[in-house]
């Protein structure tokens, strides 16, 4: 445990201090009277005697300023100056191409001439229209406005002061690092779940990211985390993190995947706090056409040890798919796996193996304008113990496009799982019990629970797209389950919406909430609301 | 509470957009790029000249400007542009009236709306949604929810800057249930160049985290 904490912790400060070391890269540092960022359009607008020097020792001033993020290249416009080291050049307006070194200068008596960022002799050359390209972004409200942009090329902008004029609820900072990077394992995570968490990032570039997440985590309240992002094209990422590091249960966390091959992967997560660790490890790879994951995992003093291939899909009649899934695995449990059985300690360790078959039918095309597409998946697990599982899982699926903005969903969905013990042993792992509900009230049907449960229910969705960035969805379900009483269980009917709006270009709004119509005494569930970028 | 918010929100989802009156056929809107008094270079790089007795304003570089030309093609009038005034787009100013004229210009990174249109492995739980994750959100996992059309089709309209590269990929609300390739590998973000009416199909094979 404490080495696996003094592990995790040593990976945080050494990714953390790669950051550090890495982030001195800045591509230019850009200042002016005003600085707006555009999230959607990944650009700043500068106005009002705007400076900027270049890492390469150029420097340049303008009364306004460009700057298209995606493609590194900046147009200034009016009075634009441009000095590098003894040599100088200015014009009207300027367009300077940080990828090609390409340097143009407009004049509005003499027309263009180019150069380079070295600022050598110029010649003339007709007026390339695309290269002072000066959109009209003001009027798409800015993300972030700023005094100040520190740009490394292709990575991230940090503005200085940030303050967020179309953000409702965001406070102003000293400083607000915004990635625009490719990369999309930017997007991995090692941290749980939180009912708000607002990241914040400190340094970073290309590969890097270290970034403070301030969170309200339910049983903690509100606090901080550090998150740190190492990622490497497609090929490796690694995000380690330490959530409340000011608690005495402080966690450290890691989720890492390297890609080791065109059809071979690992992955490994990890989290410690002061009383329990555990971690897993992951190979998956493709067997021909056939799909494999070898996975081993650790949980304080229990271990878990998994292989699993699944055949590649079969296509026959009609269009109907179907896959096989064999697994077989062991788990290691200090005490026994099987607790309830007359000798746990016999079966500390547990084999099992799996046989599974899934079946999936195409799309049908039904009279007035529906489909229906229904899926079947059963499984049997086998233990090295008089137990055996069975699954069965339906599912039948009936859409309807009323029109381009509006379609209805209606799923029927059915499960049963029966967890069967021979030997006599049944009433050992279920004995009657007669259960508390969440409304305190006992229900003693829940002894007719043996081991067998049943799963039904009908959701019918509808989605609503007026138009691009807003759609809402309204969702009515109904469950009819067992065991399920009082409150145990899904709610028998639930009806629900989410509303995603983007009332400004730069900000979105994802508002949610549902009625559970009494269920457990519980009517409403709590709202849900993001401010998305 | 919940028919009250229902009905909010379909208020603001449905509520038509603003009609705009026609612009006149000589008034023209841009950006200005420099102007000295004499002549103004609006976005692009054209160079336009100003009639003697212009209604010009000064200090509009970097700013939205309505250009207003003589029946010469001078300048007769500039100023800064309101917020949500029409005019007709630069690129429609007559070659005739500059001084100096660009080539393939380009002045207008205009958002233009295209569709993507997703396909799903048989195996996607049918009551999940799916979402979209750009770069444009620092690859927030849940950005934007698919609209269901069936049990294997999404779909999502996307208003997105013509022209520029758009990179993204396709989950179900986390990074641990993106999308993965044949091989249950991560693959590389799908990319659109968007154009107005684009529409992109593309398939996810698997799910990072359905294995069966």
């Amino acid at each position: 445990m404490r080495r696996l904490r003094a592990a995790a912790f040593a990976a945080c400060a050494f990714v953390a201090a790669l950051t550090v070391a890495a982030d001195a890269r800045v591509t230019y540092d850009l200042r002016a009277g005003g600085v707006s960022f555009f999230a959607d359009a990944v650009a700043l607008v500068a106005h009002d005697r705007v400076r900027i020097a270049f890492a390469n020792g150029l420097h340049a001033e303008a009364d306004a300023a460009y700057a298209d993020l995606t493609h590194n290249r900046i147009v200034l416009a009016g009075h634009a100056v441009l000095q590098a080291g003894s040599r100088r050049a200015s014009g009207d307006a300027a367009a300077v191409d940080l990828e090609s070194g390409r340097v143009d200068i407009l004049d509005a008596t003499e027309g263009a001439r180019e150069t380079t960022l070295a600022l050598g002799a110029a010649k003339a050359v007709p007026i390339a229209g695309d290269r002072f390209a000066f959109p009209e972004l003001e009027e798409r409200r800015a993300y972030i406005r700023a005094r100040r942009a520190e740009v490394t090329a292709h990575a991230n902008v940090r503005l200085l002061p940030a303050n967020f004029p179309n953000s409702p609820g965001a406070v102003p900072v000293p400083a607000y690092l915004y990635t625009y990077a490719a990369n999309p394992s930017f997007g991995a995570n090692s941290l749980g779940g939180a009912t708000f968490d607002q990241p914040y990032g400190i340094f970073g570039n290309t590969n890097q990211l270290l970034a403070a997440d301030f969170r309200y985590e339910s049983g903690i309240g509100p606090t901080v985390a550090l998150q740190d992002h190492l990622v490497d094209d497609d090929t490796a990422y690694l995000v380690t993190s330490i959530d409340s590091p000011q608690r005495a249960d402080r966690l450290f966390a890691l989720n890492g995947y390297e890609r080791l091959g065109p059809h071979l992967s690992q992955t490994i997560t990890a989290e410690a706090d002061h009383s329990f660790g555990d971690v897993a490890y992951s190979l998956t790879g493709a067997l021909g056409r056939a799909s494999s994951t070898l996975s081993i995992s650790i949980d304080g003093p229990d271990s878990y040890e998994d292989l699993s291939v699944r055949s590649p899909d079969a296509h026959f009649w009609h269009g109907w798919a179907a896959h096989v899934r064999a697994d077989y695995g062991l788990a290691t449990v200090p005490g026994g796996v099987f607790s309830a059985a007359p000798d746990p300690l016999a079966y500390e360790t547990a084999y099992h193996r799996i046989a599974e078959l899934y079946l999936a039918s195409p799309l049908f095309k039904l009279p007035l304008g529906t489909t229906l597409q229904t899926t079947y998946d059963y499984s049997r697990t086998w233990y090295n113990f008089p137990t055996r599982y069975d699954a069965f899982t339906g599912n039948a699926t009936l859409s309807k496009r009323l029109s381009k903005q509006l379609s209805m969903i209606v799923n029927y969905a059915a499960t049963y799982d029966y967890d069967i013990y021979f030997n006599g042993l049944q009433g050992r792992f279920y004995p009657p019990v007669t259960e508390i509900a969440p409304d305190g009230t006992p229900w003693p049907g829940y002894d007719a629970f043996s081991g067998a449960s049943e799963y039904r229910g009908v959701t019918a969705s509808a989605y609503y797209a007026p138009r691009p960035d807003t759609s809402l969805r309204l969702t009515l379900a109904t469950a009819n389950d067992f065991p399920q009483f009082h409150g145990y269980g899904r709610a028998p009917d639930f009806l629900s919406f989410d509303l995603r709006l983007r009332p400004l270009p730069n900000v979105g709004i994802d508002l949610g909430r549902g009625d559970q119509f009494g269920w457990g005494g519980q009517r409403y569930t709590e709202w849900t609301f993001a401010v998305l970028p | 509470m919940i028919a009250r918010a229902l009905l909010l929100a379909l208020t603001v989802a449905a509520s038509p957009a603003p009609a705009a009156s026609p612009p006149p056929a000589n008034v023209f809107r841009s950006v200005a790029l420099a102007f000295d008094g004499k002549r103004l270079i609006v976005a692009g790089g054209g160079v336009l000249r100003a009639a003697p007795a212009c209604t010009c304003a000064s200090g509009v570089a970097g700013r939205a400007v309505m250009v207003t030309l003589g029946p010469d093609g001078a300048i007769v009038a500039l100023r800064r542009a309101l917020p949500g005034e029409a005019g007709r787009p630069a690129k429609d100013i007559p070659t005739t009236a500059y001084v100096f004229v660009p080539h393939a210009s380009d002045d207008d990174a205009q958002l233009v709306t295209v569709t993507i249109d997703v396909s799903v492995p048989n195996q996607t739980p049918p009551t999940d949604d799916v979402y979209l994750s750009s770069e444009r959100s620092g690859w927030n996992p849940a950005e934007i929810r698919l609209n269901r059309i069936d049990a294997l089709h999404f779909s999502a309209q996307l208003k997105l800057p013509a022209g520029v590269r758009f990179a993204y990929r396709i989950t179900r609300g986390s990074f641990s249930t993106g999308e993965r390739d044949t091989a249950f590998q991560l693959p590389p973000p799908h990319t659109i160049i968007p154009a107005a009416g684009g529409v992109q199909k593309i398939t996810v094979d698997n799910w990072a985290d359905i294995t069966n």
